[in-house]
């Protein structure tokens, strides 16, 4: 931050600054859970951005948020993030935070960007086989527009060109980790394979997060190479830093557990393919330091096993707009005699089929997410309209199936209708 | 009767003539001289038949680089679609076509299946296959012949060689007046493939720049929606050495390049 400060002042102390545009950016949205009529969600969301430019090279963005809520859903955590990155206010119904921050230096095929950002790598669709860098908000579990929903982080990152490989390092000096539902919240994990093998309506046992406060040794670092043969492109990328996924360790007291984000290191690949209307997408990665919990004798014990992830997804792109997107998942721990609280394997799948109409002003889209394995998903049909160029609504559904246990199954008594309206200046 | 027989005689020799005068006519538009490279702000207004207007500004960048013609178009406005990105290499031979969009919201730059010609750029009356071709008729798409002309503007028909063309362009035929001093077309009325009327492209203004006429301001009439779309250039200018970084699909998620020039 000490770095970025000075590179702030320093830019403009050669450079005319500019405004180069101000947005503000406003959501409201409610959900209406199936099972009761009541109101799962309500909350109103701003988005106030400045950007500025110094002369050719530098540019800046800042993005703040403001969330108010009530009702199950709720705004989430506060403790998973690290003291840079704890939101400035933050109550049960009001979130003041930070979404964005950076300085970009940029010449030719050479970016610096400080402050604080997100680092998107892998190029499946919400399937984060290798797109492990960031953590993401999950207080409405996967069940948002966009996944991941991204956390921005403090750190660096520098990309370049050299000899035709394209180059991206980063490092996310933040310890914050993925953002949780709180316990009582809708979507606060009910299954037992995401509370270390204690089901929903075992002992009640107080959570604590391990102290994000550990900036270097917590802190994310990743490389990635990529290089582009024509219609296809090719990258091998390491990251190492705690793990996007909390383990369950024994807490202060008998009655309590605290959540642990083990480092870890991901070492994997990618491969894009582009083939008339077709887009066929490839990703693998093994992290072989994994720590998962386990089931024994003694309370939220874990071991270390090394973990696979492949993924595979296609695009399909019609006539008129209409485009497809499936893709297959697998995520496998090779359990070695260890009784794990999590199936050995993970098959998820998920298909989008969307069309525009009325020259792109209305967007029809059904998107299906299945666990394989366990049988359990989610059906999201959703509705756009976009009534003029500030203003968008949306209504669509969550329908969650399957068991109690399941990835998805566990939040079937949530399945909700929704409605969201935003509105752009 | 030998009165007759000349004049069928003068027909038979003209014939040739006219159908050479529509291939020339084509010929002269295809050979139109392009420019390495050019910048510009692009201003959409597209109207639906109710006249509700919404309205769209980009920076494009253009330039003919290495046999392909690249084409980046950075949105700047409404706020919410600002910075999105969107990438095209149109590869000369049987190298596919290539096309990459960024969106904001999702932090990452998406490649994309290629759209067929036909399909319509982002919400607007035109297809990807008019912002490619850039007011020329491919001649291994069209079958020429002469149409009436209009005073100083020369008429010219094209019909696609094959359904199979017809169906990725969207379009069966096409009417258009050509100005023979910058032999851009001044309007062309095309027809669907079912040889009804679809839209009337007119253009309205066009400049020289860097070598090469290039349409400043133009409209486009969709016949059978009632939607139109109205497109002007402001400081269009000849940027001959864009540099390749311009055009990297990476650089897309980093908004508005600067340039010289």
């Amino acid at each position: 931050m000490a770095v970025m400060a000075v590179m702030l002042v320093s830019a403009p102390a050669y450079a005319k600054v500019k405004v180069q545009s101000t947005n503000l950016r406003l959501i409201g949205q409610s959900a209406f859970r199936f099972s009761d009529g009541d109101v799962s969600m309500a909350r109103l969301t701003a988005l106030p951005e400045v950007k500025l430019r110094f002369g050719s090279r530098w540019r800046s963005q800042i993005v703040g948020r403001i969330d108010i809520g009530v009702a199950d859903t709720g705004l989430g955590s506060s403790e998973t993030f690290s003291p840079l990155s704890k939101p400035f206010v933050r109550d049960d119904k009001i979130h003041l935070d930070l979404d964005r921050a950076v300085l970009t230096w940029r010449k030719r095929y050479t970016r610096i960007t400080l402050g604080k950002q997100s680092v998107a790598w892998g190029v499946l669709d919400g399937l984060q086989v290798t797109d492990r860098f960031d953590a993401a908000r999950r207080r409405e579990f996967i069940f948002t527009d966009i996944r991941p929903e991204r956390l921005a982080r403090w750190g660096a990152r520098l990309r370049a060109r050299v000899a035709g490989v394209s180059i991206d390092a980063a490092a996310a000096l933040d310890p914050t980790v993925s953002q949780l539902a709180l316990q009582g919240d809708a979507f606060a994990v009910q299954a037992a394979r995401f509370r270390a093998g204690i089901p929903a309506g075992g002992p009640a046992f107080d959570v604590t997060v391990s102290g994000r406060g550990r900036l270097i040794n917590n802190g994310t670092y990743g490389l990635r190479l990529s290089k582009t043969f024509g219609p296809r492109t090719i990258s091998v990328l390491a990251i190492h830093g705690p793990d996007t996924d909390p383990l369950f360790r024994p807490g202060q007291t008998a009655s309590s557990a605290e959540l642990v984000y083990s480092n870890r290191t991901l070492l994997g690949a990618t491969f894009e393919q582009a083939a008339g209307a077709f887009i066929l997408r490839l990703e693998g990665a093994v992290i072989p330091d994994q720590d998962v919990n386990t089931v024994s004798p003694a309370p939220l014990s874990a071991v270390q096993r090394t973990r696979l992830l492949l993924g595979a997804g296609v695009d399909w792109r019609g006539r008129d707009g209409l485009f497809l997107n499936v893709q297959l998942g697998v995520d496998h721990l090779a359990a070695r005699g260890a009784r794990l609280v999590r199936p050995k394997s993970d098959v998820i799948s998920t298909v989008r089929l969307q069309k525009p109409f009325k020259q792109d002003t209305w967007l029809a889209r059904l998107e299906v997410i299945s666990a394989l394995s366990d049988g359990d998903g989610v059906v999201r049909p959703a509705v756009e309209w976009q009534v003029s160029d500030q203003l968008r609504l949306l209504a669509g559904a969550d329908a969650i199936f399957g068991k109690r246990e399941g990835i998805f199954g566990q939040f079937r008594r949530q399945s909700r209708l929704w409605v969201r309206a935003e509105f752009a200046l | 009767m030998f009165k007759w027989i000349a004049v069928i005689g003068v027909c038979l020799v003209s014939a040739p003539a006219w159908a050479q005068s529509a291939n020339d006519i084509a010929a002269k538009i295809a050979g139109r001289a392009a420019n390495e490279g050019r910048a510009g702000t692009m201003i959409f207004k597209m109207i639906n038949a109710k006249g509700r207007e919404r309205n769209r500004s980009a920076l494009m960048f253009h330039a003919q680089q290495d046999e392909k013609d690249t084409i980046a178009i950075y949105f700047t406005a409404p706020a919410r679609i600002a910075e999105t990105a969107f990438l095209s290499y149109d590869h000369e031979g049987d190298l596919e076509d290539e096309n990459w969009l960024y969106m904001p919201a999702t932090q990452r730059v998406r490649r994309l299946p290629t759209s067929d010609r036909g399909d319509y750029f982002l919400g607007t009356d035109l297809t990807y296959g008019d912002i490619k071709d850039n007011f020329k008729f491919k001649m291994e798409d069209w079958t020429f012949s002469s149409a009436a002309s209009d005073g100083a503007l020369l008429g010219l028909k094209g019909t696609v060689k094959s359904p199979a063309i017809g169906k990725d362009m969207g379009y069966s035929a096409f009417i258009a007046k050509i100005d023979p001093k910058t032999w851009f077309p001044t309007e062309v009325v095309y027809f669907d493939q079912d040889g009804e009327k679809l839209k009337t492209v007119t253009v309205a203004t066009v400049s020289m720049i860097g070598g090469a006429w290039t349409a400043m301001r133009f409209e486009v009439d969709q016949h059978q929606s009632g939607h139109r779309t109205q497109v002007h250039f402001e400081n269009m200018r000849y940027v001959p050495s864009l540099d390749p970084s311009v055009f990297d699909p990476e650089g897309l998620q980093d908004g508005v390049p600067e340039i010289d020039g």
